[in-house]
């Protein structure tokens, strides 16, 4: 459970980045969309496979 | 969903009305607006959208568990729209990175930037730029090299000019940190008519500009003539 509020939680934030660079372009929020926001969405991506994969274990599909 | 969807296309028209504004030339029948404008639309949309997904599946999950009837929310909200917004960031940041805007960001830059857009200035940048000579993205189109790469190293340099800028590890006034290539100038000008007639470019001193062993600045100088800039 709190694995993926936490997914949620990082991807929201780099869903949020995204959308400050996509409503106007600076240096800044490029940056933080290359170094913080593409991380935190793969983090919260990679956290939820995990969490998919263990489930499917659990149910005995892997 | 509707709220979502009406931003988007606010955002679309929105930056239709803004760059009918600045150029004031009417937009011709049926002009449906730019990629950039709808890649910006689309995204913000999505992202919105992914926003909501995301607020929603937090309930979900809060009141019943990560159940089945979750799963599909999750998948979306997590796996799918991520992805696709990243891909619309990525257009839009890329394309956005080589604006004269982008450029002027960071304020030691203004100068420069008023410079060019001054329509009295005689600096060979602002005569490429009041002619209309480069047509977008003026710094950019001057300041990176031809080819994939070029782009590539332009937008690292770019990188590491705004952390030298954000870490003040720089000293003004501003230089450039390794001669200007010549062939940055050749790329558009060497094959045209103006240059190969013109009585200050002879055949013999041509091989001369192309190896780089004379520098078209040494004619043409200076490049830039900012008002003093400031940290």
């Amino acid at each position: 459970m709190t694995a993926i509020k936490a997914a949620m939680l990082l991807t929201a934030i780099g869903v949020a980045l995204c959308l400050w660079l996509l409503v106007g372009v600076t240096w800044y929020n490029f940056l933080a969309f290359m170094l913080l926001a593409q991380p935190l969405v793969l983090l919260g991506a990679v956290i939820y496979v995990g969490i998919v994969l263990r489930d499917l274990r659990r149910k005995g599909a892997l | 969903m509707k709220a979502t969807l009406l931003a988007g296309v606010l955002g679309i028209v929105a930056g239709a009305s803004v760059a009918i504004a600045q150029d004031a030339v009417p937009r011709p029948a049926g002009w449906i607006g730019t990629t950039d404008k709808w890649t910006q639309g689309l995204g913000i949309a999505l992202a919105l959208l992914n926003l909501l997904i995301l607020v929603i599946a937090w309930r979900r999950v809060k009141r019943t568990g990560t159940t089945d009837g979750v799963q599909g929310t999750l998948f979306f909200g997590l796996a799918v729209l991520p992805l696709v917004v990243i891909f619309f960031g990525y257009t839009k940041g890329i394309a956005g990175m080589e604006t004269v805007s982008a450029c002027g960001g960071c304020h030691v830059m203004t100068p420069y930037v008023q410079d060019l857009q001054d329509p009295n200035s005689e600096a060979l940048a602002s005569v490429h730029f009041k002619n209309r000579y480069i047509r977008q993205d003026h710094c950019y189109t001057c300041h990176s090299d031809y080819g994939m790469l070029g782009t590539i190293s332009a937008k690292r340099d770019g990188v590491g000019h705004v952390i030298h800028y954000l870490t003040g590890h720089y000293t003004l006034p501003l230089k450039i940190r390794s001669p200007y290539p010549n062939v940055r100038c050749l790329t558009c000008h060497a094959e045209s008519q103006k240059f190969l007639k013109s009585a200050g470019h002879p055949a013999d001193v041509r091989p001369q500009l192309l190896s780089g062993a004379v520098s078209c600045l040494d004619c043409h100088a200076p490049a830039h003539t900012p008002k003093e800039a400031k940290r």
